[in-house]
């Protein structure tokens, strides 16, 4: 399971490079593989800026992919991953945190982001996406 | 004029390959469905996957960007918790 987090598809709306053609890779090649974490379909569709067309893409994508559950264990992962961050000296937002704790609960092997936070957490791999 | 194509369509397996199929199939499904249907079932799920990435990768090329929404989504984020 790959799992992409918030931060590909801001970039993405931005149509920045790397995210976009990743985000294009990833769809044309292993949709059957991909998932988001239900705060990222939380935090993509709140705001009242996003426009009909990247709603009704949102809406498409989320239909084809798995979308991972925030329960109990995505929640207790996420806090022990958040803690761990802590002891090293680096912070996390509570939706990286949930994020994350969905992709470690399911098992995943990859996360892909453009967010350094992610990076250095041993649950799975990190894919992290960096401007040409 | 173009010849219509069969409904119906065959698969060559070795009998080795049709062993591993079915032993495949009979975890799967159990026993009571046959190694067609799951073989069937699995091909049309990834023609279907195929399709909606098709149109996803459509759509998502017409899409213009989205920086009002894009920094709406990063400033909550930014506000959110640590």
């Amino acid at each position: 399971m790959i799992v992409i987090d918030t931060s590909v598809f801001i970039d993405a709306e931005r149509k920045k490079l790397p995210a976009e053609s990743r985000l294009r890779e990833l769809l044309a090649g292993r949709l059957g593989e991909l998932a988001v974490s239900a705060v990222t379909v939380l935090e993509l569709l709140r705001s009242p800026r996003l426009d009909r067309a990247w709603r009704d893409f949102y809406a498409r994508l989320f239909d084809s992919l798995q979308v991972l559950v925030v329960d109990r264990r995505a929640a207790a992962l996420g806090a022990a991953i958040a803690l761990q961050r802590r002891r090293e000296g680096r912070t996390m937002q509570n939706t990286d945190a949930l994020i994350a704790g969905c992709a470690a609960a399911e098992g995943a092997e990859l996360l892909v982001t453009t967010d350094q936070d992610f990076s250095g957490i041993r649950h799975f791999r990190v894919e992290l996406l960096r401007p040409p | 004029m173009a010849r219509r194509k069969s409904v119906d369509l065959t698969i060559r397996l070795t009998p080795t390959q049709r062993r591993k199929l079915d032993r495949t199939a009979r975890k799967k499904l159990g026993s009571r469905r046959s190694t067609g249907t799951w073989v069937r079932s699995l091909a049309l799920e990834a023609a279907d996957r195929e399709e909606r990435a098709q149109d996803l990768l459509r759509r998502l090329a017409r899409l213009p960007a989205a920086h009002a929404h894009a920094d709406d989504v990063e400033r909550r984020r930014r506000e959110d918790g640590r």
